[in-house]
């Protein structure tokens, strides 16, 4: 393909900020993924631990911890006054549900993956993303600090995913702006950059093709020089040429036979 | 097909333009301003685009961020409700004082909490001051018992203190800025090198060459531009000079052929010889053709290698120890450093053979098959279900990654004269560090969002683009064949035992060399990413301290480098530097947060950088006068690099033994205690010398 020079560094320029930009856009928008999911799961982790705290002022009175009372209230009471909850719930170290914003939910078994994560972390707030919805969970203790069960509350993702898609959208919009206007501006300075750089080329090209004395200025010392040389050579063996001939018809040369394709 | 750099080589200088020519160059000034035009569209673009997201992310945040706070006062709105529905009167209630405090306490974001009656009489309140209109916000929290009105909560929340969670954001939106930045500037580089400045440089030095009568070479050049269609007229008009003198040899050959008069025949042939005493002519389309190489053609394949190498620095020992299953004796801090120890074990040892094949099958080959183990590490090592699984693919890697550095350490070497070495291996590391420095924030990120396997994978995709990059960019005929004087030397025992009784060497290696390599290996590329991640920082926070360490390197390294060649010794730089790795060390156990982590790091990387120049410059002044007691610079070079290498590969299961006895702080201030002591012996063997010279 033909590109002349500014073309050639437009296009350089142009392959360079959309690499670059675009690495800042996907990185971007991993950072605001990550930042959005922690403070949801920050404010949700909120509401469990003041469950949590419920709870375990309760179980500080001596009792069971299967036998709190109002425990399922307060977890329905939560998640209508929260919205995007989903459900709450409140499972033993076995994993089976104790309590939940969903009655029906009593006496199963949690999934397996939400044990492993209770149990994996030494911290008190766990998290798993599954693929309809968010979980955290937060450890539940007793009066002597033994961990007895986990409170977890499930939230929508929907509302998460919706603000990802759209800030995904606005960063490629803004990535896509900045991206023509700075590759037009590329554009514009490489032209007016490469000006003098083309004069030269051009006038050392001319100065090659041309013969020496056709030449009006002196536009590059050294294609000057060279096209000088260039013209010698050819002189040179112009003369060679001249003289070889003249030796040849020089009267007292003998030949074999006179050549003919001369 | 000869490279430029090469024919420079050849030419032995004599027809190479001056040192003044060079700097009078009028392509100079343009390369510069298009070089600086790049560098300011990158730099300008990134800084919008950074601070652009920035904007939209707090404004797409901060009302997130307020609902957090809104959250947490009505928490503490419900549980005073639940003590009015217990029946307790408002104005009755006890310890509101420590139960508002201690809502203040947990929420760092308020400033001040009190309650309120429906007639706005505050009743309960903490003894901080009440919302400022403009830098407060303040909510008036309802609290209702059986669904009616009892009471409100005032809850004061600082702007300021909500911004500033955004503040780790715009952190990492710099980070990322940073990271880009640098992939962009290293592609720019490239671009400049080998699109415009190499190509002029190629064609000017030509031109001199043909205006001293010399029409051997043609430019090979297939721009279609400006350039491309100089180097076309040059290539013609050389064309057109070899093609008359080829029809004058052939017109004096059949001359001479017909001639039986000896002495005519001599004429004729005298007439074409005078002709060479000027000029040097060729066959018309056998002129050799020279592409313009350069040492900057293998940087982008090995920035981007290298970038994969470094993607999963900050991550490593934890996905490592992920992966623990208890392997013989072995603790689980050792074991989870073996693989760190072999892969470096395996650069050592592919170094030496991989030199050797190089010289054999050209460094664009070694380069090309260097990524294939490279790559079956990477992913073997992400798709590992066991300790011993990723020690063996990690191995793998190490083994590519010995094939690759050697290689584009030959192009280097073959693209260079002695006297350009430098400036050549500068370019080389200049990737390195490059990579050295973006390559943790990157693959932070990447763990962050897409897990550590999935990383691997990604870093295994770039090094095979790595590899393309190589095909396209380097020349896959430089340094075919063996070169003499460039092949390692072998090391004979005798040659061991003559350096290991020099005593500046011995000291050099012991005491500064092998302790800094030791906390590269021991404390940076295994301790530090597990200390960080125990301190509870998620995965790019990581990335980001271990990034200060390459950015402390790269700010140092030209100082210490121009300080290292002013003085004439350059031990007092090689102990200060030891002393900032060792107070580096110390300092995490001084202060055992993240913050004292992080000025570790930075300690860490500029002692490292300070230490780096001076060390070489000490050990060339040993090689020169290795003849005296019977070893080579390049033996003494090498063995000393050798044992460096064994420091680092020794590093992570040496401080893995250190950390299954003690925690993460004290195996720093040990290690650190060690350099310390170590740089104080290397002060005090060098002092003893300079006295004897005193006396002397």
């Amino acid at each position: 393909m033909h590109l002349n020079l500014p073309a050639r560094v437009a296009v350089n320029i142009f392959l360079i900020l959309t690499l670059a930009i675009s690495l800042t856009g996907l990185m971007n928008h991993y950072k605001y993924r990550k930042f959005l999911s922690d403070l949801l799961r920050d404010r949700h982790a909120l509401v469990l631990q003041d469950i949590a705290h419920t709870v375990e002022s309760t179980l500080s009175l001596g009792l069971a911890v299967d036998a709190l009372p109002g425990i399922n209230q307060s977890l329905q009471a939560a998640t209508s006054r929260h919205t995007g909850v989903l459900s709450i719930e409140m499972f033993d170290e076995r994993g089976t549900v104790l309590y939940s914003s969903d009655e029906s939910l009593r006496g199963d078994l949690v999934a397996r993956e939400w044990a492993a994560a209770w149990n994996a972390t030494p911290e008190p707030v766990w998290a798993r993303v599954e693929h309809d919805a968010h979980v955290v969970g937060v450890r539940v203790h007793d009066s002597i600090g033994r961990a007895v069960g986990s409170l977890a509350l499930r939230y929508s993702r929907t509302d998460f995913d919706s603000a990802v898609r759209t800030m995904a959208l606005r960063i490629t919009g803004i990535c896509a702006a900045v991206l023509l206007v700075f590759a037009a501006a590329g554009t514009v300075l490489a032209v007016l950059f490469t000006r003098k750089l083309r004069r030269r080329l051009q006038s050392m090209k001319a100065a090659i093709e041309q013969e020496p004395e056709e030449l009006t200025a002196v536009p590059d010392q050294s294609s000057a020089d060279f096209a000088r040389t260039a013209a010698e050579a050819r002189r040179a063996v112009a003369a060679a040429t001249e003289e070889i001939r003249r030796i040849e018809a020089a009267p007292h040369t003998a030949q074999v036979a006179p050549r003919s394709n001369r | 097909m000869r490279t430029v750099a090469s024919g420079a080589r050849a030419r032995s200088g004599n027809a190479a333009p001056s040192p003044e020519r060079s700097e009078q160059n009028i392509f100079r000034g343009v390369v510069l301003r298009l070089a600086a035009l790049t560098a300011a569209l990158l730099l300008l673009s990134q800084g919008v685009v950074s601070f652009l997201l920035a904007t939209t992310f707090e404004e797409s945040l901060l009302p997130d961020i307020h609902r957090k706070a809104e959250v947490a006062g009505e928490l503490a709105a419900g549980q005073i409700a639940y003590a009015l529905s217990l029946g307790i009167p408002l104005d009755s209630l006890v310890d509101m004082d420590v139960f508002l405090h201690g809502v203040l306490e947990r929420n760092p974001d308020f400033t001040y909490l009190g309650v309120m009656d429906t007639d706005d009489r505050v009743l309960y309140a903490t003894d901080t001051a009440a919302p400022v209109a403009g830098a407060d916000q303040s909510l008036m929290l309802p609290i209702t018992v059986q669904d009616e009105l009892a009471a409100f909560l005032q809850v004061g929340v600082h702007e300021g203190a909500i911004r500033s969670e955004l503040a780790e954001l715009r952190l990492d939106i710099g980070t990322v800025f940073l990271a880009t930045l640098l992939v962009g500037i290293e592609l720019l580089v490239a671009f400049v090198v080998v699109r415009v400045s190499g190509p002029i440089q190629l064609a000017d030095r030509l031109i001199l060459l043909s205006a001293k009568g010399d029409f051997l070479r043609r430019i090979g050049l297939r721009n279609r531009d400006e350039i491309g269609a100089f180097a076309g007229a040059y290539n013609d008009a050389v064309h057109r000079v070899n093609s008359e003198f080829a029809m004058l040899t052939e017109e004096a050959e059949d001359a001479r052929a017909v001639q039986l008069d000896r002495t005519v025949q001599q004429r004729i042939r005298d007439v074409v010889t005078a002709l060479g005493k000027r000029f040097r002519f060729t066959l018309p389309g056998s002129e050799e053709t020279i592409v313009p190489r350069s040492p900057m053609d293998v940087r982008i394949p090995l920035f981007l290698f290298m970038l994969a190498q470094e993607l999963s620095r900050p991550f490593l020992p934890l996905f490592f120890d992920q992966l623990y299953t208890p392997l013989g004796a072995l603790s689980q801090e050792l074991t989870i450093g073996l693989p760190i120890t072999t892969f470096m074990v395996m650069v050592l040892i592919a170094i030496p053979i991989g030199g050797a094949l190089t010289d054999r099958i050209a460094p664009r080959a070694m380069f090309v098959m260097g990524i294939v183990p490279s790559v079956a590490g990477h992913v073997g090592a992400a798709l590992s279900g066991s300790i011993a699984e990723v020690l063996a693919w990690w191995t793998l890697a190490g083994l590519g990654y010995g094939m690759i550095f050697i290689s584009a350490q030959a192009y280097v070497a073959h693209h260079t004269v002695q006297s350009s070495r430098a400036v050549g291996m500068s370019g080389f590391l200049g990737a390195v560090f490059a990579a050295f420095v973006c390559g943790p924030a990157i693959g932070g990120i990447l763990a962050d969002r897409l897990g550590y396997q999935q990383t691997l994978l990604v870093a295994a995709g770039l090094a095979l683009f790595s590899a393309g990059a190589a095909l396209v960019t380097v020349d896959p005929e430089t340094g075919r064949g063996a070169i003499a004087g460039f092949r390692g030397r072998r090391r004979s025992n005798r040659s061991w035992r003559r350096l290991l009784v020099q005593r500046d060497f011995v000291v050099l290696t012991l005491f500064s060399a092998f302790p800094t390599k030791l906390v590269l290996g021991g404390l940076f590329f295994y301790l530090v990413p597990l200390f960080l991640a125990d301190l509870g920082n998620a995965q790019s926070n990581v990335g980001r301290i271990m990034m200060v360490f390459g950015i402390a390197c790269v700010a140092v390294t030209p100082l210490a480098a121009r300080r290292s060649d002013r003085l004439e010794r350059p031990r007092a730089l090689i102990s200060l530097g030891g002393l900032v790795v060792g107070l580096g060390c110390v300092l995490p156990a001084l202060a055992g947060s993240t913050a004292g982590l992080l000025a570790s790091v930075a300690l860490m990387g500029g002692g490292y950088a300070l230490v780096t120049a001076p060390q070489l410059a000490a050990i060339q002044k040993i090689a020169e006068r290795g003849r005296e007691f019977g070893v080579g610079p390049g033996v003494i070079v090498g063995s000393f690099r050798t044992l460096e290498r064994i420091g680092t590969a020794a590093g992570a299961v040496v401080v893995g033994a250190v950390v299954t006895f003690v925690g993460y702080a004290e195996a720093m201030l040990l290690v650190g205690a060690l350099v310390i002591a170590c740089t104080l012996a290397y002060a005090f063997f060098n002092y003893q010398p300079d006295q004897r010279e005193a006396v002397a």
